[in-house]
């Protein structure tokens, strides 16, 4: 969500606490984290190795985790372009423009968040299910769209939907207009001024949407859990195989699929923090 | 919807003359639309089908009724606690400087990009009987993995960084020579925190936790797995829907749907009236 | 030549232009000078084509610019606040206007690097071409943003307030130094400031708005002596104001009898008389003193001087630092002022010019 640019901690200020409340509050706040962020984490890993690596990778290499895989990567690959490319445009007409019902769209833009995710399943299965709007439609014409895949996407679409716009808008609100409009005055078209001034300006902004909608994309399990069907090796995704292999005990399985997911996460998070590091000073800029 | 944004963009295209405002404000409101409105419309008008009589027996039952409750009742707690522990996570990373900071403050967004099933699952493993810390609370007579305390568990872990996030910027802005001035006029330094740092602090605190109860509320992966989901005791109302969805139920799953969705915008209401303060309090 | 004709724009309910009509000659140097408010902005955004006027027009050389886009208008636009390209280099910003032209009329890779050398020294800048804006002070930024502007060799250069962003020191330096560019460059251009002194200084010609009018349109120095109403009176320097009745032309003001013989004919009448702090004259040691001196500040050869009325109001008034020694003023001690000349309004705008009639009464 909003951006940590982390600036110089004043440690020595005059005006702090007594140096024992200091190590307490820091105490304090390392072991609920400890407790409720690195334990889990820590879970996943041992749980997985429990029985060795052998064990590890044999239960990646089966036939059916692979297509969940697959079917994640492909979902990921639909869902997160589409959003991409809806949460630059309303980004530039939110962000750049001034008209009545603009923070009623903003509002809008937002409720996914706000939506449970087995509702998110759900208002597709109610338009799309067999006793749906246009379901029976669709099937006469042999198109299925839950218990398939074409439903995996669309609940993962609308989970997904507002990552990408909801980091863009405030740093395009921040930047203002006058650098486009300069640009116009010199005589650049409008996606010139776009792709040379605008799309630079929150370059990383963007980056890091893309990060989030696609762990969010890659891991969603309630909305994905609904439309499913959960048919093994065809409308599995990783989060549903975990659910699956947990289930029938086979917990070596879902920890080790866990694991993968787990570290998409970590990655995520690595890669926004490292390219928050190296961009601190052009952040910071942009934030001016 | 594209006369609107037509019509919009007639009146709205004259403060300026960057290019684009229409056809992204037309493409931004059907897709929004398509992908978002429409399918959430789908909500209620299977609700309004069913009749008030029948809506009010489905989605206000025993059974149903008691789910609530602990989906609301689980919520509100852990959002209560993720504001307390929130503001300190925020402090502590804002003010204080000790070796890690930087790991730590990158960790706080876990929940937000670990799959929930992991974290139910890892959650779980660790508070299960033999789990890590299981086996030392049933020293103690406490159960945590298929409980409600569990749900409350993975709500608090799934809606954590909600209000760190929130409170974090806030405390950073904050200038230390209000501080300084209270201290300056004779505060005491919880006088200070209470009088001046807190009331700073409050609408972000606020809309940090309101966020991270509309979170919890709705959450299922994360907490099917630890809840047991034993009916009428630790059974959440996202899985409600899904059970009555599995038995062909659709109107019953729809007006658990409807009652939960309407709690969804209350608090986006709520958030947004937050927000409105929030900007009139500290001048944008 | 830019011709602005009968333009008018309104933003919601706040009109920020009224039916403004203004020539501006090839080659001028012209500044748009007012109060915040006043529309001065919004008139130079309208020529720029960075606002749509809600009527009126714009014409650059006789041909009307209504429908002329921005981009195809060749107006030099220079921001307040710069609006450089943050993750550019200085030289890329500069040649930013020439590299976004097609093809067929973008210069060679080569030229257009000859270009931004050329510029670079023009601004005084060499050896800054790959250095970020951020790493720059402000009036090196507002350099860059000048020869960004002049890349595309507009027909007609726009600044807006374009060293409000600037230190006092940095404000005047560069000040000089745009008023020598124009001289040796001779490129139309117009800008917008809210200090007079800043306007006097620079401008060929001034125009002083006010709510979204153009109020007077002239020399700095036809503008200074003739101000055409209070409000450019006021606003053009500094100016003592006295609200007084004349009866046929006569009034009293500062324990003096004054006549504007044009008013002669006229009955009794609330009028404004204004007197510049130079057109006092002062005496010490005179049996008719009228005021007391509260305070003096020497800056330079010019003295200002702070009196109080008998009746408790304050005036302000300027003489020569010799004047000022011969008298030996100091605080407190009694004093007699008597103006030379004023200006009398009446409330419809009407204006005459009044002199002591000579017989001093008290």
């Amino acid at each position: 969500m909003s951006k940590n640019t982390s600036m110089p901690t004043h440690s020595r200020r005059p005006v702090s606490e007594p140096a024992l409340i200091r190590w307490a509050l820091c105490l304090l706040t390392l072991a609920f984290l400890g407790l409720f962020l690195f334990m889990p984490l820590a879970a996943v890993l041992a749980e997985a190795f429990r029985k060795g690596t052998e064990a590890y990778f044999s239960a990646l290499a089966t036939r059916e985790t692979l297509a969940a895989i697959r079917l994640t990567l492909l979902t990921a690959a639909i869902a997160v372009p589409m959003n991409l490319v809806f949460g630059i445009t309303a980004a530039w007409s939110v962000a750049k423009f001034d008209f009545p019902g603009r923070s009623l769209l903003m509002t809008l833009i937002d409720l996914p968040f706000s939506v449970s995710p087995v509702i998110s399943g759900l208002i597709y299965v109610l338009i799309f299910g067999l006793q749906g709007w246009v379901g029976p439609i669709l099937a006469d014409h042999g198109v299925r769209v839950i218990f398939a895949v074409p439903g995996i996407v669309l609940a993962t679409i609308f989970v997904t939907f507002p990552f990408i716009a909801r980091e863009l808008i405030p740093l395009m609100e921040a930047q203002g207009r006058e650098e486009e409009e300069a640009a116009t005055v010199l005589g650049a078209s409008g996606w010139r001024t776009f792709f040379m001034v605008t799309l630079p300006n929150v370059k990383w902004g963007l980056v890091y949407g893309v990060l989030l909608c696609n762990a969010r994309a890659m891991g969603e399990f309630g909305a994905v859990s609904v439309v499913s069907g959960h048919i093994r090796g065809l409308t599995n995704t990783m989060p549903l195989h975990v659910e699956i292999l947990y289930n029938e005990y086979d917990f070596v399985g879902a920890f080790a699929v866990a694991s993968l997911l787990a570290l998409l996460a970590l990655l995520t998070l690595a890669v926004k923090t490292f390219l928050e590091w190296v961009h601190r000073d052009e952040i910071a800029a942009a934030l001016r | 919807m594209s006369a609107l944004s037509a019509l919009v963009g007639t009146r709205a295209a004259r403060h300026t003359v960057l290019p684009g405002f229409g056809p992204s404000l037309g493409f931004t409101i059907v897709y929004l639309g398509l992908v978002v409105l429409i399918p959430l419309s789908a909500v209620f008008f299977k609700t309004a089908g069913m009749g008030w009589s029948a809506f009010v027996e489905t989605a206000f039952h025993g059974r149903v009724l008691a789910a609530y409750r602990l989906s609301f009742g689980g919520a509100l707690l852990a959002a209560l606690l993720n504001a307390v522990f929130g503001l300190l996570v925020a402090w502590v990373l804002v003010r204080y400087e000790f070796p890690g900071r930087k790991l730590v403050d990158a960790m706080v967004d876990l929940p937000f990009a670990l799959p929930t099933a992991v974290a139910g699952i890892a959650l779980t493993a660790i508070y299960a009987q033999n789990g890590w810390l299981g086996s030392v609370l049933a020293q103690w007579g406490i159960k945590v993995a298929y409980t409600p305390l569990g749900v409350i568990v993975a709500m608090v872990f799934i809606s954590l960084p909600f209000v760190v996030r929130t409170v974090e910027p806030v405390l950073q802005d904050l200038e230390t020579d209000v501080e300084e001035a209270a201290i300056s006029l004779g505060a005491g330094r919880v006088q200070t925190f209470v009088m001046v740092i807190l009331p700073a602090l409050l609408p972000a605190l606020l809309t940090g936790t309101a966020l991270a109860f509309a979170r919890a509320v709705g959450e299922y992966g994360s907490v099917i797995f630890i809840a047991g989901n034993l009916p009428g005791v630790s059974e959440i109302a996202p899985l409600l829907i899904i059970t009555k969805l599995e038995q062909y139920d659709y109107a019953g799953a729809t007006a658990i749907g409807t009652v939960m969705l309407l709690v969804s915008f209350v608090m986006l209401l709520a958030i947004n009236l937050l927000q409105r303060w929030r900007k009139s309090r500290m001048g944008g | 030549m830019i011709e602005v004709r009968n333009l008018s724009k309104t933003f919601g309910s706040f009109s920020a232009l009224k039916d403004v009509s203004l020539s501006i000659e090839p080659g001028e140097l012209v500044a748009l000078l007012g109060p915040s408010g006043s529309g001065k902005t919004t008139l130079l955004r309208i020529i720029a084509g960075l606002e749509c006027p809600d009527a009126g027009e714009v014409a650059f050389e006789g041909t009307s610019a209504t429908n002329l886009a921005v981009r195809d208008r060749q107006v030099g636009f220079v921001f307040q606040h710069f609006a450089l390209f943050r993750h550019m280099t200085v030289a890329d910003n500069i040649s930013f206007g020439l590299r976004v032209r097609e093809r067929a009329l973008r210069p060679s890779k080569a030229e257009i690097r000859e270009r931004v050398e050329h510029l670079l020294s023009m601004v005084q800048l060499k050896g800054l071409e790959s250095r970020y804006p951020s790493q720059l002070s402000g009036g090196q930024r507002q350099r860059v943003a000048l020869a960004r502007a002049l890349a595309v060799e507009p027909r007609v250069l726009l600044l807006d307030e374009p060293f409000g962003a600037l230190d006092a020191q940095v404000r005047k330096d560069l000040r000089r130094w745009l008023r020598h560019l124009h001289d040796d460059l001779g490129i139309t251009s117009v800008f917008v400031t809210h200090d007079q002194e800043e306007a006097m200084e620079v401008a060929d010609r001034v125009v002083v708005m006010d709510h979204g009018r153009i109020e007077q349109v002239g020399s700095p120095r036809d503008i200074y002596d003739h101000p055409v109403s209070p409000f450019v009176y006021r606003f053009l320097g500094n100016v003592n104001g006295f609200p007084c009745r004349s009866n046929g032309g006569r009034i009293h003001v500062v324990g003096t009898e004054m006549i504007a013989p044009d008013f002669a004919g006229h009955g009794e009448r609330d009028v404004t008389a204004f007197i510049r702090p130079h057109d006092f004259d002062i005496e010490a040691g005179s049996e008719q003193a009228n005021a007391t001196l509260r305070h003096a500040v020497v800056l330079g050869p010019q003295v200002r001087i702070e009196v109080n009325l008998a009746d408790g109001q304050i005036v302000e008034a300027e003489l020569a630092r010799d004047v000022f020694d011969r008298l030996s003023l100091h605080p407190r001690q009694k004093i007699r002022v008597v103006p030379r000349r004023a200006q009398i309004f009446l409330d419809d705008g009407t204006q005459a010019r009044a002199q002591p009639t000579g017989n001093g009464s008290g």
